[in-house]
């Protein structure tokens, strides 16, 4: 119900603008959007270094790597950076970002409109 | 029930997704300058350009609804000499951009950016393809996401309202 909830709430909120300009991260029942730090999972995320972990093992740019990071882990959090550097990855960027992700047990669920 | 409101809730907002350009007017704010080199080898600098509106049209190879939109800004373009038009890019290998150019050419410089630069750092764009218009004092006037129709009569009002 939780996840079913969160996807609409995506799609709204996607609606603005058409493709997906972020995805939905989930593990154990718990679910964030990638660039949110108000979740318990995004926070989880980020403390444990798990997040870091991800995006060192996915074969990204440079940018991607360390300004994903820092953007969402660091007192430097801006959520248009990380879905700008976002939109700035390839089609083939981001799947393997969210390879990357469900290589460590996460569940992916992309919006598109 | 309340699974089904939200779903209708969510259906009604897909509506402006599909009605498609989304035009985002937002508060003059200076374009931020940058100084890149186009395909051709010449340094293109923004600041340059003041006194002039300067369109610029970020985009990729990879891009479907970039890639449709290009022909009728190549035509702007060349309708509109007093308009700057300046493409960037946001691609990896410049070749890429080269070879796709070499068969669907247009009329306006093309930078590459391949490190984000002025994707990311200096315009924070969060969707492709996004046309900023820059006005002759150098703020953006207006953002477009989306396909745009550079032909339009709309548009062309737009440009000629700065």
């Amino acid at each position: 119900m939780k996840k079913t909830v969160l996807v609409l709430l995506a799609m709204i909120s996607l609606s603005i603008g058409c493709g997906p300009t972020t995805f939905l991260v989930g593990k154990d029942g718990s679910y964030t959007f990638f660039g949110r730090m108000n979740t318990t999972l995004a926070k989880e995320l980020c403390a444990t270094g798990e997040l870091r972990t991800i995006l060192d093992d996915a074969t990204i740019p440079a940018i991607a790597k360390d300004g994903l990071f820092r953007h969402i882990c660091t007192s430097e959090y801006s959520r248009d950076m990380v879905l700008s550097i976002y939109a700035f990855m390839t089609p083939e960027e981001k799947k393997e970002l969210w390879r990357a992700f469900a290589r460590r047990g996460y569940e992916v669920n992309l919006v598109h409109c | 029930m309340r699974l089904k409101l939200f779903f209708l809730i969510g259906l009604l907002f897909q509506f402006p997704a599909f009605a498609g350009a989304v035009h985002a007017d937002s508060a003059p704010k200076e374009a931020p300058n940058f100084s890149a080199p186009d395909l051709s080898g010449k340094v293109q600098t923004l600041s340059s350009y003041r006194g002039r509106i300067v369109i610029l049209n970020f985009w990729a190879t990879w891009c479907p609804e970039c890639v449709r939109e290009l022909p009728s800004l190549s035509a702007f373009a060349e309708a509109n000499k007093d308009v700057v038009v300046l493409g960037v890019a946001s691609e990896r290998n410049p070749e890429t951009v080269r070879d796709f150019l070499s068969s669907s050419p247009v009329k306006f410089p093309m930078i590459i950016d391949a490190t984000g630069d002025i994707f990311v750092t200096k315009y924070m764009i969060r969707a492709l393809p996004c046309t900023l218009i820059v006005d002759r004092k150098g703020f953006i006037a207006d953002r477009i996401f989306g396909a745009e129709n550079f032909q339009s009569t709309g548009f062309r009002e737009k440009i000629k309202r700065l």
